[in-house]
């Protein structure tokens, strides 16, 4: 009944990659712009060079992410209602590297959608931001976390469709030795149902 | 004149919801019928958007000074649940409509809250039941 999905690894914001796509972009069109001219070919080249030198390094540090650590799942014992008391145990698999630290946080967001066609867009506001105190158990060649967390009685519970959204999330942050620091988010989803203490 | 009576203005999903809608004769038009609306709708900064739950229609109006609806609807299991975010609001509400022939509809609108019911795992597996008998129902009768 609950969504547990991982949507990391993420490898920094996505403005960043964004950036390195369009400068590489730039660089194979100065250098399509600039091949019929003998005397310009060389600087051309230089110039794709220094302009694939993000992506390449985006995609070294994705690569050494991969290599290093697993796919990542999150564990919930019993359905999710408003008011839930419970744990939430994180695991991922680790090869070359170690964790220094690790950040959780409860978060509730409100989508909407704007518009439609090609003006559709979507606004978000974060509802419910709350930091959590994961406990990690030194394990060999594994990252597991204990992740207490407890979900506001008045709720707002998971709600979807088309034109709005409340989406749970679990958000984790890792700082990582030996590769990428990386980041993992996971949605759960809140039953209209509150558990009585 | 067309007014929506409730029994209660707070109620949890799963529950009934019961009241009546109420039309008195204030002209000399006589409504065609009396509709009692249980809907929820988005609203807000995003798109907006209206669902019907269920309705009573009140047929039987003609030369009558008073007609009364009453009605008991059940609110979803799923829900959803009234809601006041930053971004959008979910309203739950009973709309009572006189339907008046080469006239403005009288209407008259009266929300509520729908609250979250005590957890109870029975109710979700008996829920989980319909959904798995309803998606076979389906697949039986989609032609192969």
């Amino acid at each position: 009944m609950n969504e547990k999905t991982d949507y990391g690894p993420v490898l920094g914001s996505g403005f960043v990659h964004l950036a390195a796509i369009a400068l590489l972009a730039f660089g194979v069109v100065f250098i399509w712009a600039s091949w019929s001219n003998r005397m310009m070919r060389q600087p051309a080249l230089i110039v794709l060079a220094v302009c694939a030198l993000p992506v390449a390094i985006t995609l070294f540090r994705l690569w050494r992410l991969r290599k290093a650590i697993g796919k990542a799942d999150l564990h919930i014992d019993g359905p999710i209602t408003l008011g839930f008391s419970g744990k939430a145990t994180y695991f991922r698999p680790l090869r070359e590297a170690t964790l220094r630290q690790i950040e959780a946080r409860l978060q509730c967001e409100e989508i909407v959608v704007k518009g439609s066609g090609r003006n559709k867009r979507e606004m978000r506001a974060i509802v419910h931001d709350e930091a959590l105190a994961p406990a990690t158990v030194p394990m060999m060649e594994q990252i597991q976390a204990q992740i207490p967390i407890r979900i506001p009685p008045a709720g707002p519970a998971s709600f979807s469709e088309e034109e709005a959204r409340v989406v749970w999330w679990i958000r984790l942050r890792l700082r990582m030795e030996g590769c990428p620091n990386t980041q993992s988010s996971f949605q759960i989803e809140v039953l209209p149902a509150v558990s009585e203490r | 004149m067309i007014r929506v009576e409730l029994s209660q203005e707070k109620v949890r999903n799963r529950d009934s919801l019961t009241g009546r809608v109420v039309w008195t004769a204030s002209g000399k038009k006589q409504p065609r019928k009396i509709e009692a609306i249980c809907r929820w709708r988005i609203e807000g900064k995003g798109r907006r958007k209206e669902t019907i739950v269920d309705q009573e229609l009140g047929l039987d109006v003609e030369s009558r000074s008073e007609v009364s609806v009453p009605f008991d609807f059940t609110i979803p299991l799923p829900g959803p649940l009234s809601y006041d975010g930053k971004l959008f609001r979910v309203v739950w509400e009973i709309v009572g409509r006189a339907d008046l022939p080469f006239a403005i509809d009288e209407v008259e609108t009266k929300a509520f809250t729908v609250v979250p019911r005590p957890w109870n795992p029975d109710d979700w597996k008996e829920l989980d039941e319909e959904n798995e008998e309803e998606i076979e129902r389906e697949g039986e009768e989609e032609p192969t």
